[in-house]
């Protein structure tokens, strides 16, 4: 089962579009389920999800056009409770602390947020959190240069295979994670 | 059976044409030719070769009849022609056992009509050249001359087709004579065969325009279109022969045909043989004879579209020229563009009646040529698009082409034409561009403006300087700021317009291309030129355009902070630019429907705390900037605050309160001057109101839980000397 995790691209506000890199490999038919972070910002960008896979799940990011979107959701995928959030809302943003206290809060065994664009994942308390970063590297106040980044993740049933693209100095690279649930 | 010769001349017209008497008509005449053939080739198993050509004649009987539709005859014809083979195959069988009857091309002669006697003698003369019982040389001048016998068009076509099937291996393509046998051609032989051969076979194609009356005009000219391709079959056979070179090509071949095409004055024989000649010559041959072709354009009759016949000549001669890649192709000593620039202007000349669309059309070729054939030189796709422009002036100076015509159309692919040759900022490079875009009425130049905004994008294509970017909005104005010539559209400009917003959209996601990524100093000039464009877009426009500015501005303060150390005046900078937010900011908080502009404050307020707390270099300029960023950040933060009262939606706000505390908390941790006990504690108050008054759904809930940490958070923390003086109860 392939879930494609991205977020905060920022389209138009800050970037053009995803780099081509990225689009190239995003074809429609080959994922089931897209989670997004938010901070998409328009319905274009909506639209175009749409067209890679049916089932899409967003959350509401602060730069976000569509006031409609939830806060937070939960997603079953195999074996796994994932809780999908942008992050704006968690202070102070991308605190670890935090961030366990929104896991525990939504009982999910997956954490995925977004809003530091910047790539996460580790594990703490047999609980896996993820960040995707913002896909298409976009400026934030808090960093001062972004590597564009997107995750996808394979399910099988327990085991959960972790790809993450990233596009490093305009080099296009992919590490691989392995997580299984207790 | 006495067998007499004749004359065919029935020139009758058709008759009984419907369509249910056609279909009985060719099902009868097949069924004839069925039977005849059947007996022909009975006879023919019994050796009776007499008897075998009796047959076959009566069978070829069939193909004398007037009243068959072309296709319908055509159809007749195919069936003959399959059992025809029968005989011929019957007879080389015999020559090559020794058996074979030297008499029959004598005896053929006498068969009693034209048409089957003609067939017959072309089916022997085939065989007999080929067993060399006569000479080739003889036969085919003879076989191409008597067919003059048949003067009616269709079945002379259909006629003189057969005989160039038939003779297809036999053409002599040599230079000299076949030494072991005599009399057996050279090429000048062929060529002087095929090309008589095609001059009759026109004659009888165009005498087929006045046959009948004048109200079965429209369906003859179908009829006609539908046999082209027989009076073509020439000109590829021509093409075919290995010993035909440019030098015969120019001095024999093409002045036959030209003679021919001209002459016979029929526009649909022009039409189709101009055209057909392009096709099947080689590109070579066309380049060394551009001048006699082209001359020969200009002879055409006037109703002849002329258009598709250079347009299909440039545009295989800028494919010759560019293929491989490389543009070598062309011998420098032909100047396609100077030749073919000529030659159109001469043809808009002298074709008073030319619509505007054709001329155009042309024009299009011609920029085509230039930009693929003259790649580096600007100034021949720059005299194009200022000779179109032009043109329009001549006919009606600072009028637009009317939305929709077939003018208007043309031009529009017209100018897609350097965007998808070039980047945009060769295409900048034509500054007659924008001569001919400004022809346009409102939706055509909308379209082309999408479109060039599109091919930015795919192509990711990077403006940058401002002076490329101001050339820029000179061709996109027309999404930027309001249309004279769009007065219905503007009621339309509103958020709730799919369209409206799709476009403006496009226009954001374009600015984000606007990079000088080595110098922040273009990229500010680059901010201020398209805030000083985008401001005359009105509201609606600066709600989409804006905000990419704004961040890219926080973005490059970031930047300046970088290259501190080579510009000593990157604070200014800095100061300048969360200026110029600001003031942008302000603009967009006249529009009440979003917390955007509240949005773009605490970005602001982040980017400034950002650049100031790691500057430590040296105190005045730690104190300097402190100030003036922290002025910045509370003004931000206060500004924030004021929005955040007006919002309508209870949750929404209450959210935000909790944010903006959130935030406050943040910057009273990185003590900044200003933020005070008494402000969160102010805070904190307004928030445990508000608090109260929202409902307890799903997405509350969240917020409540939310709210609910950052309360905790603070009692946590009031333990904290820092925090002395904090009013949180419970």
């Amino acid at each position: 089962m392939l879930v494609l995790v991205l977020g905060d691209l920022h389209i138009p506000y800050r970037v053009s579009g995803l780099p081509h890199e990225f689009r190239k490999l995003l074809t429609p038919g080959r994922i089931q389920h897209i989670l997004c972070t938010g901070n998409l910002c328009t319905k274009e960008t909506v639209d175009y999800l749409k067209t890679l896979t049916a089932d899409v799940h967003i959350v509401r990011g602060d730069f976000d056009d569509n006031p409609n979107f939830v806060d937070q959701k939960v997603v079953t995928v195999g074996q796994f409770r994932i809780g999908l959030c942008h992050g704006h809302q968690i202070v102070p943003w991308g605190d670890i602390e935090s961030l366990s206290m929104l896991q525990r809060q939504m009982d999910v065994d997956i954490l995925i947020t977004g809003h530091t664009h910047k790539f996460e994942a580790f594990e703490r308390d047999n609980k896996f959190f993820i960040n995707p970063g913002s896909a298409t590297g976009a400026f934030n106040s808090l960093n001062s240069s972004t590597t564009p980044s997107f995750v996808l993740m394979d399910i099988q049933q327990a085991s959960l295979t972790l790809y993450v693209y990233q596009l490093i100095n305009e080099k296009f690279t992919v590490e691989r994670l392995e997580y299984r649930k207790a | 059976m006495s067998m007499q010769k004749a004359v065919d001349n029935s020139r009758s017209s058709n008759a009984g044409l419907s369509m249910d008497n056609q279909e009985k008509l060719l099902a009868d005449a097949l069924q004839n030719v069925r039977q005849h053939a059947f007996a022909m080739k009975r006879v023919l198993d019994q050796q009776s070769v007499m008897e075998g050509l009796k047959h076959a004649a009566n069978m070829l009987g069939e193909l004398r009849t007037s009243l068959l539709s072309p296709k319908n005859y055509y159809e007749l014809h195919v069936v003959v022609v399959e059992e025809l083979h029968h005989l011929e195959l019957y007879l080389t069988d015999e020559f090559e056992h020794g058996r074979g009857s030297h008499d029959l091309y004598e005896v053929v002669q006498y068969a009693g009509n034209i048409v089957p006697r003609l067939y017959l003698l072309i089916t022997i003369g085939h065989v007999y050249i080929r067993a060399n019982e006569l000479p080739r040389r003889e036969v085919l001048r003879d076989l191409v001359e008597m067919c003059r016998g048949v003067q009616h068009p269709l079945r002379g076509l259909f006629l003189r087709n057969y005989l160039l099937q038939c003779v297809k291996s036999l053409l002599p393509d040599t230079e000299e004579e076949n030494q072991e046998a005599t009399k057996t051609g050279t090429i000048l032989d062929s060529l002087d065969f095929i090309l008589l051969n095609f001059s009759e076979m026109n004659k009888l194609w165009v005498r087929m325009q006045y046959q009948g009356h004048t109200r079965d005009l429209q369906r003859r000219e179908q009829e006609r279109r539908e046999l082209r391709i027989l009076v073509g079959t020439n000109l590829v056979r021509l093409s075919e022969l290995e010993c035909v070179n440019v030098e015969r090509y120019k001095t024999i071949v093409l002045p036959k045909i030209m003679e021919q095409v001209v002459s016979c004055r029929d526009s649909i024989a022009q039409e189709y043989l101009m055209e057909c000649i392009i096709q099947v010559f080689p590109d070579e041959y066309h380049l060394n004879t551009l001048n006699e072709f082209l001359k020969a354009c200009r002879e055409l009759s006037a109703s002849v579209n002329i258009r598709n016949i250079l347009i299909s000549l440039i545009d295989r001669l800028t494919a010759y020229s560019t293929r491989d890649g490389s543009q070598q192709n062309i011998p420098e000593n032909i100047q396609l563009f100077d030749i073919f620039s000529e030659q159109i202007a001469e043809v808009v000349k002298s074709r008073i009646n030319m619509p505007p669309e054709d001329i155009v059309a042309l024009q299009s070729a011609l920029l085509n040529l230039s930009l693929k054939c003259y790649r580096d030189q600007f100034e021949y796709g720059n005299k194009v698009l200022e000779n179109t422009r032009k043109i329009f002036d001549n006919i009606a100076l600072d009028t637009q082409v009317q939305t929709g015509t077939p003018a208007a159309k043309e031009l529009v692919k017209m100018l897609k034409i350097p965007i998808d040759c070039y980047d945009i900022l060769d295409v900048l490079k034509l500054n007659h561009y924008k001569l001919v875009l400004q022809l346009l009425s409102y939706r055509e130049r909308h379209t082309v403006c999408m479109y060039i905004i599109n091919s930015i994008l795919d192509k990711e294509t990077i403006i940058p300087t401002a002076e490329q970017v101001t050339q820029l909005f000179e061709l996109l104005l027309t999404l930027i700021i309001d249309q004279t010539d769009s007065a219905l559209e503007t009621s339309r400009q509103t958020i709730t317009n799919e369209d409206f917003v799709e476009e403006q959209n496009l226009v954001a996601r374009l600015y984000n291309n606007f990079q000088a990524p080595n110098d922040p100093d273009q990229q500010y000039h680059i901010i201020k030129i398209c805030q000083d464009t985008f401001k005359n877009g009105g509201l609606e426009r600066m709600r989409f355009t804006y905000p990419p500015i704004i961040m890219q501005a926080y973005a490059l303060t970031f930047r300046y902070k970088n290259i501190r150390e080579q510009d000593e005046k990157w604070e200014k900078k800095c100061q300048k630019l969360f200026q110029l937010c600001n003031q942008l900011i302000n603009t967009l908080t006249k529009l009440e429907t979003n917390d955007l502009p509240l949005r773009l404050y605490l970005q602001g307020a982040l980017a400034a705390s950002e650049i100031g707390s790691e500057n430590a270099e040296t105190i005045a300029y730690e104190f300097f900037s402190q100030v003036h960023d922290n002025e910045k950040v509370l003004a931000c933060l206060k500004k924030a605050t004021k929005l955040t009262t007006q919002i309508m939606d209870q949750s929404v706000q209450v959210q935000l309160y909790n944010e903006l505390l959130n935030t406050y908390i943040y910057f009273f941790n990185q003590n900044l001057p200003d933020i005070d006990i008494t402000l969160l504690n102010s805070l904190i108050e307004k928030l445990q109101n508000e608090m109260s008054k929202i409902s307890s759904n799903e997405n509350d809930e969240f917020i409540r839980n939310q709210i609910q940490k950052t309360f905790d958070y603070l009692r946590q923390q009031s333990q904290l000397e820092k925090f002395q003086g904090l009013q949180i109860n419970n």
